[in-house]
């Protein structure tokens, strides 16, 4: 009796295990969907429109303020982790800073700051120079990182995909 | 006082023993089976899953090796096709590009199937069929002229395409009719880019 008790109870537990599983891979496989999703779409746009499209700042996107797609999007199905600070799951990280303040805000693509995951410092524009000036109309590589981050089943998660993008002339 | 001491059990003893076992075996069993079917329709949802990403994984593969210009119909948001079709480069002949016969990939509704197809409508038509489980619409859709899952979209079939630009955004939902008769439904969707940008693209007809 005890025996077939206890062989019950791992068989469950076994089950319960699997099902978690399940649900992990469909998460990671929805949030690996839309970074891909989001680096297909790069690839689409214009080579120097990609900065102004994707970075978080809505007042320089070329259609007219807000009309990009900006730094975040959601994943449908997944969760912003609890300590999101905007409350939206993926990212699109570029080599850009803000050198002005919070109010007058100057975003510029630098080579000498920025984000250490971009491997910056590092020459952009493909003059062998790394330099303090603004590569936002002149950069001939562009470091990319797309990160999903999100509440899974077993606590936060987070994927993130790592690519360079340039322009090939024709 | 030695003979009053009693050993075994009574007749009342065990008929309750009895009893409390058949209650727990008849509980644990009861478990055992729900959690048994609750793992088989996990199986046939992944499964569902994993056949819905192939599926979708072959159709980018293909128009990713396209040329963005070969694209037919040239289709936008709001409104989608259900099939697409498309030229590949097969590489260069004395200076020239050689340029694919049309390749299409279509939804037949009828046989709710997926296939590629070379030289549509040709003679020499060649088909695969890529699933046979297609939805008639896409998760979430009915045919009333609005976007009723919020896709932007309006009554998208099981299988559709738009173009935006180089990029073709596509989705699909596979829908499986379970021994129990159950539904169970996948949908799936991607975005490629035509890749192959080499410069001279000409209908091969």
């Amino acid at each position: 009796m005890l025996v077939f008790t206890v062989a019950s109870g791992i068989l469950l537990q076994t089950m319960a295990a699997g099902h978690g599983l399940r649900d992990s891979a469909r998460e990671e496989w929805a949030a690996t969907s839309a970074a891909q999703n989001v680096l297909e779409r790069l690839r689409n746009e214009a080579f120097l429109s990609i900065v102004p499209l994707y970075d978080s700042d809505p007042h320089n996107d070329p259609s007219g303020p807000g009309t990009g797609p900006g730094a975040a999007f959601d994943v449908p199905g997944l969760d912003p982790a609890p300590d999101d600070p905007d409350g939206r799951v993926g990212e699109v990280v570029l080599p850009v800073v803000n050198v002005g303040d919070e109010v007058a805000r100057d975003w510029q693509v630098r080579e000498d700051i920025g984000d250490a995951r971009l491997g910056v410092p590092r020459d952009l524009s493909g003059d062998a120079i790394v330099d303090a000036r603004d590569h936002g109309d002149d950069y001939a590589i562009l470091p990319v990182l797309v990160s999903v981050r999100w509440n899974g089943q077993h606590g936060p998660r987070e994927l993130r995909f790592f690519t360079s993008i340039t322009e090939i002339a024709r | 006082m030695k003979g009053s001491h009693r050993s075994g059990f009574t007749l009342l003893e065990v008929i309750l023993a009895m009893t409390l076992t058949a209650i727990v075996m008849i509980k644990v069993t009861g478990a055992r089976r729900s959690a048994t079917e609750t793992t088989e329709a996990d199986l046939d949802r992944t499964t569902l899953d994993m056949q819905a990403r192939q599926v979708l994984r072959q159709i980018g593969f293909a128009i990713m090796g396209s040329h963005p210009d070969s694209l037919v119909p040239d289709v936008r948001r709001p409104h989608a096709s259900s099939d697409m079709k498309f030229q590949v480069s097969l590489g260069l002949e004395s200076g020239e590009v050689v340029w694919s016969e049309p390749e299409k990939i279509a939804l037949e509704e009828v046989r709710r199937q997926v296939y590629w197809t070379d030289n549509p409508e040709a003679l020499e038509e060649r088909r695969v069929v890529w699933t046979s489980l297609v939805a008639p619409f896409l998760e979430g859709e009915i045919p009333n002229g609005i976007d009723d899952n919020g896709n932007g979209l309006i009554d998208e079939k099981g299988l559709s395409f738009t173009i935006d630009g180089g990029a073709v955004d596509m989705s699909l939902t596979l829908e499986r009719v379970r021994d129990d008769g159950t539904v169970i439904t996948s949908t799936v969707g991607t975005v490629v880019t035509c890749r192959n940008l080499v410069d001279g693209w000409r209908s091969a007809r």
